[in-house]
This record gives structure tokens, sequence and C-alpha cells, in this order.
């Protein structure tokens, strides 16, 4: 069973986080490039672990986030007009990893530890391995609902933004995903 | 209880050498010059950066607008109603309308059903 309330809760992305993040994407929408290394070191561990969670593979994940770094340097978008670069970056990682998604073989199994343990303890490590078995039975839009919800720690309203759905359906992904987990994992309610 | 549900857990972060690779790839796609697009501002997005600029435009549409509302008000044309047809009856006006006499009278027009050369 998850450990709940010994450990630490999970990172969230704080406000700072979020401001630097959208400075640094106006200096590299005004021609910096080398503001382009530091938008990584800001948001690739979040497209990271999106594409991650849509995908269900490591090497996947990583090619999408490479995507994502290369359109952006190729773009000929007029990027100074985005107003979220957060949701933004985001929207580009999902693109990109169902796009994999699609080019990928039908059949093939989802292999990768979705979620880890924040602290090195034996029961955490089983417990995270057994949330990443039952998180990869559920369905990806559940599993990415959950994703945006809990770790990058977005609305649900911009969850919708990003998937391309109503707040509503948004809210309803993520709370039958949370519902199904808690299921397979035996929690209690 | 959701967040209990996935607390202590996050996912896994980015394998270290992956930020050299997306750089990489980023810098050989990238073109050499810089994309115009993010370097060229159209004319709006200068009027819209510059305050004397945005001034300067608003200002002249009121300028405009004043000087709308002058020239409407000064030389706006009278109104002139329009003749009713009892006012014009008696000076002639409308005697070209009038229907005249036809050279034809009714009974040279043949009716086609009842002529018997015809044949219909």
């Amino acid at each position: 069973m998850l450990p709940s309330t010994s450990l630490a809760k999970t990172e969230r992305p704080t406000a700072d986080g979020g401001a630097d993040l959208e400075l640094v994407f106006r200096r590299f929408a005004a021609g910096e490039s080398p503001a382009l290394a530091q938008l990584y070191d800001l948001c690739a561990a979040e497209l990271y672990g999106l594409a991650l969670w849509r995908c269900g593979s490591r090497s996947e994940a990583e090619d999408a986030v490479q995507e994502v770094f290369v359109r952006l340097a190729t773009t000929t978008a007029d990027l100074s007009r985005v107003r979220n670069p957060r949701a933004y970056l985001l929207t580009m990682a999902r693109r990109a990893a169902c796009d994999l998604l699609h080019r990928r073989h039908p059949g093939e199994p989802l292999g990768a530890l979705v979620v880890a343990a924040e602290v090195t303890h034996p029961t955490v490590v089983v417990d995270a391995e057994r949330a990443s078995h039952h998180l990869r039975a559920l369905p990806a839009a559940q599993r990415e609902a959950i994703y945006l919800r809990h770790f990058a720690g977005l609305t649900f309203a911009e969850i919708g933004a990003i998937t391309g759905v109503p707040k509503f359906t948004a809210a309803s992904r993520c709370r039958n995903g949370l519902d199904r987990l808690r299921t397979l994992l035996g929690v209690e309610l | 209880m959701s967040r209990d549900l996935l607390a202590g857990l996050r996912p896994p972060p980015p394998p270290t050498e992956l930020r050299v690779r997306v750089l990489a790839a980023a810098h050989r796609a990238a073109p050499t010059v810089a994309s115009p697009s993010r370097r060229r501002e159209s004319l709006l997005d200068r009027l819209w950066a510059a305050r004397w600029l945005r001034l300067a435009w608003l200002g002249a549409v009121l300028v405009l607008l004043a000087i709308h509302a002058d020239l409407a008000g000064r030389d706006a044309p009278t109104r002139v109603p329009m003749p009713t047809y009892a006012e014009t009856a008696g000076d002639g006006s409308f005697d070209l309308f009038r229907p005249r006499p036809s050279p034809w009278t009714l009974a040279q027009f043949r009716n086609p059903t009842t002529e018997p050369g015809l044949g219909l």
C-alpha cells in the first residue's frame, strides 16, 4: 500500500519557477538563442514526465522532449504572442508524445516506470513499482490528466486547454483515473 | 485524498545525457540566422510597443473624429421632401407615363383558338 502521510509532498512548481520560465521564454522569443538551454533546465523534467506518462516509454519520452526543443528552435511562429509559456510547452510535449504513440507498433507493451519514489526507502520503492504497474493499466488520457493535476499542479481549465477537452471532462478523467487507481491499489476510501 | 495516494512519488527525472542530446539537436536544426518572423516586428507590433506611438495614433483618430463631426454639422444638406402625386399631377410631370392610344383595335387581334383558318 502506498504511504500516505509519512512522506513529504510531491514537489510542485512554485510561482517563482513559473515566473522564471516565463521570463526565459520571453527572452528566447525575443531572439536570444542561449535561453533555450535555460528553458530546458526549467521545464524539461515536467515535459519528460508528461511524455513518459503519455507514452509509457522512456525512449519515446526522450524523443518527445527532443522534438519539443527542435520545434522551438525552428518554429516560424511568433513566440512572443504566447500567453502561457508553460501550458504552451506542455501542449507541445503532449502533441509530440501523441505523434510518437501513433507511429508506434500497436501491440508494443509499455514498460517504463512512470512514477518513482521521492525518497529511497524499501517500502516506497515497492509501492512506486506497484503504482507504476497500475498506472500503466489506466487509459492514457486519465494518466495524463492525473499527471498534469498532481505533479504539474495545473487547474482543470489548464488541463482542458492542454489536452483539448472541456475542463469538466478533464476533471472527470482525473477523478475516474484516481478512483480506478485507488481500486487497483486496494486503498480504502 | 488523491494527493495522499500519490504522495511520496514523483515522475522519474529525465536522464542527464538527454540535455546534451536535446540541445545539440535543437542547435543543429536551428537556422543560422534567427527566424525573420521572430526578429521582424510588424507595424502593429511597433505601434503597440511604444507608448508615444499609441498616443499619436489615438490623437490622430480623435482629430479625425472631431473633423468629421464638425463637417457633418456644418455642411449637412437640407432635406427636401419628395413631392406627392397630387402636387405634381397638374404640372405635366407625369405626361410621359400616360398610356397612349393604341393604333390597333381589339377586333383586329385574332383569337387563335376560334380562328378557323389556323386549324388549332
